[in-house]
């Protein structure tokens, strides 16, 4: 198995290799084959003049005459690269250019191509390019003589241009190549600079120099640094939550404690308030746990807000099955909140139970908006509501739960905790149903 | 009554047992969720608390095992953790309420009497049945307006009759809903029961509360009132 490079850049630069190679060849491949196309064509024509020419300067009387001095030289010169053969019917040579003189004799005796009379054939053999025509001949007398007239010439040059021109070829394909490629590697340095920069800004967010990521990052990686430091955000908010929760927790435990250690023991009423104190922490641990575990894994998915209000209305509708709740939902199902699902599920469940703990026979759940705008759900029962005095208190951020009046509280303020870290805010009203409207507004 | 409770620390087992057997209940214990599996399917409990966290398969899986073997009797559940996310998964598993620790056990008497309530299809604990009235959250029986003194079998018996209006409870039903498991049973204790209640809720002999079908069992005859 190939190893895959764990470099991005490296895998560009394999990338860009192998189809730069691929595209070079097959362009070096067209080029040359065009070329040899053109040059082979025009050598083509040019054996076709010479034969044109040859059968200018022949003669039939009896029998085949061609002048000693032939207009092109070469034939008379040795070895010059061009040559010419006539051969008869029978395949019979009839003459042969003084230059054949150097040709092998399996050449200058091969047989005629079989052809027509007026059908001319172009072939390359053994070097050579060979041009073959038949004629027929006709004598003053009016007898048809069939003759076929052969030139040929040296591949030679023809190859030796083809050569200079494949290593041209190949010095600018090659040039370019490596032009492409530095060019390549430029734009990858640039191109790869912000991800550079995003190491070295959560190398120094790890080493403590810096607290938050840039935000002049390009569009592509822009989704991963606002997450990464909203993640970091949160992550700085929870460390603060745990942190006052600890203080909250001993604080608000200590008055108990104190409270019990200064009791008598032989007093008559000391169990009712060793019970009494003890609920009382009980119900601190509960609030301190809920409010620290909020906010927690904050991976901000959109998590779809219909199905998690219907959950928690089929249990409820469970453990209120002695008071025949008449529970109306209108949660459009594209409705979503970005964050964490237990979050919501702490608000939504807190919020419920309120409402089913004080509403006499109706609960409405109502929602709007959603990521990416403001989520609105409004919570609302047919009980005795809120007071108007208490509404402020029970929202009071960060409030201790030995601060907290009882009933609606603990829930109300785990709710308004968790909703604040997501920088939203709880609205208490009267609802048309006759008891309170909770409404929780998550931006 | 008969209980099963599904805990594995032993000190609130015992506290819950003590809770629920002095009301004359047949309460049976298991400390693991194996043990209460088998118990769950092998008796016929009126209901059940389990702990979500037991040690060997959790309190889930045992709720979602017994609803899949067709066992219908309430459930309650006693978890540790206050997450909403938790408590919405135990009853989508199957059980009817929860109660989060520490918890009074004030409050889990009063659950499962809601439980108890609901299952019977009563609305309200209070039964009117005309000369008789049943209290059954504070467990007392008024005939005439006056409090009938009756003992803790003689109570279950008749609790465990009124909740089924209309049905005819054998009598081997009624001692295993009244005696536990390694109990002697002896059918002439229910006749003995039943004779004692039928006077003591209608000593003149006119209203025949309680039925018996011959060959059957016992029926509770008196329909409840409204006003």
């Amino acid at each position: 198995m190939i190893a895959v490079p764990d470099s991005i850049t490296s895998r560009l630069i394999i990338g860009s290799v192998l189809l730069l190679a691929l595209f070079l060849s097959a362009s070096g491949w067209f080029l040359e084959g065009s070329h040899r196309r053109s040059l082979e064509a025009a050598e083509a024509e040019r054996l076709r003049l010479q034969l044109f020419t040859l059968l200018a300067q022949a003669d039939y009387t009896d029998q085949l005459q061609l002048p000693a001095d032939l207009i092109e030289g070469r034939y008379n010169q040795p070895n010059s690269g061009l040559y010419a053969r006539i051969t008869d019917a029978t395949g019979k040579i009839l003459w042969l250019s003084p230059s054949t003189i150097t040709l092998s004799t399996a050449v200058t005796t091969a047989a005629p191509t079989p052809l027509q009379p007026g059908e001319h054939h172009l072939q390359r053999r053994d070097g050579l390019y060979i041009l073959a025509w038949q004629v027929v001949w006709a004598t003053g007398e009016g007898e048809e003589i069939p003759l076929q007239f052969t030139v040929m010439e040296t591949a030679e040059p023809l190859e030796a241009d083809i050569a200079v021109y494949r290593r041209n070829l190949a010095f600018w394909l090659g040039g370019s190549a490596l032009l492409l490629l530095l060019f390549q590697a430029a734009v990858l340095e640039w191109a790869l600079r912000p991800l550079r920069r995003l190491a070295g800004e959560v190398a120094a967010i790890e080493a403590g120099s810096a607290d938050q990521l840039g935000d002049d990052y390009p569009r592509e990686i822009q989704p991963l640094t606002s997450n990464l430091n909203a993640l970091l955000g949160s992550e700085r908010q929870r460390r603060e939550r745990v942190r006052n929760t600890l203080g909250d927790l001993a604080h608000s435990l200590k008055t108990p404690l104190a409270v019990l250690r200064g009791a008598d023991p032989q007093q008559p009423d000391y169990p009712a308030l060793v019970n009494e104190q003890s609920q009382q922490m009980d119900q601190i641990v509960s609030y301190q746990l809920q409010r620290a575990s909020g906010g927690e894994h904050r991976l901000l998915q959109l998590i779809p807000v219909e199905p998690l209000v219907t959950r928690l209305c089929n249990s409820l509708r469970k453990v209120y099955a002695g008071k025949d709740l008449e529970f109306a939902v209108e949660v459009p199902p594209e409705c979503r909140f970005r964050g964490d699902e237990r979050d919501l599920m702490e608000v939504l469940g807190n919020l419920l139970d309120n409402a089913c703990k004080y509403g006499s026979a109706r609960v409405a759940v109502r929602a709007e908006g959603g990521a990416p705008k403001t989520l609105r759900l409004r919570i609302e029962d047919d009980g005795a509501g809120i007071p108007a005095g208490e509404r402020e208190h029970s929202l009071l951020r960060g409030m201790r739960l030995d601060q907290l009046s009882p009933g609606q509280g603990l829930g109300l303020a785990v709710a308004a905790d968790i909703v604040e870290s997501y920088r939203g805010w709880l609205e208490i009203g009267d609802s048309e149903l006759g008891g309170a409207r909770v409404t929780v507004n998550l931006p | 009554m008969r209980m099963l409770i599904v805990e594995d620390d032993p000190q609130l087992q015992r506290q819950l047992r003590a809770l629920f057997a002095d009301r004359g209940w047949v309460v049976d214990t298991a400390p693991d969720g194996r043990e209460g599996r088998y118990l769950g399917s092998e008796f016929p409990f009126d209901i059940a608390i389990v702990d979500l966290g037991l040690p060997d398969i959790s309190g889930m899986e045992l709720i979602r095992g017994w609803r899949e073997d067709g066992l219908d009797f309430p459930i309650l559940v006693l978890t540790a953790r206050t997450d909403w996310r938790d408590k919405v998964e135990g009853l989508e598993a199957g059980a009817d309420d929860y109660v989060t620790k520490p918890f009074q056990p004030e409050e889990v008497a009063a659950r499962v009497s809601a439980l108890l309530r609901r299952a019977a299809g009563r609305s309200s604990d209070i039964v009117d049945y005309g000369p008789v009235q049943i209290d059954f959250a504070g467990r007392r029986v008024l005939r005439e307006g006056v409090a009938l003194e009756l003992t803790s079998y003689e109570y279950n018996t008749l609790e465990y009759l009124a909740s089924r209006p209309g049905e005819v409870i054998s009598k081997s039903e009624l001692t295993e809903h009244l005696y536990a498991q390694d109990h002697e049973r002896d059918s002439n204790v229910i006749e003995v029961f039943v004779g004692r209640l039928r006077r003591k809720l209608d000593p003149a002999g006119s209203l025949q509360p309680i039925l018996t079908v011959r060959g059957a069992g016992y029926r509770f005859a008196l329909e409840p009132v409204s006003r």
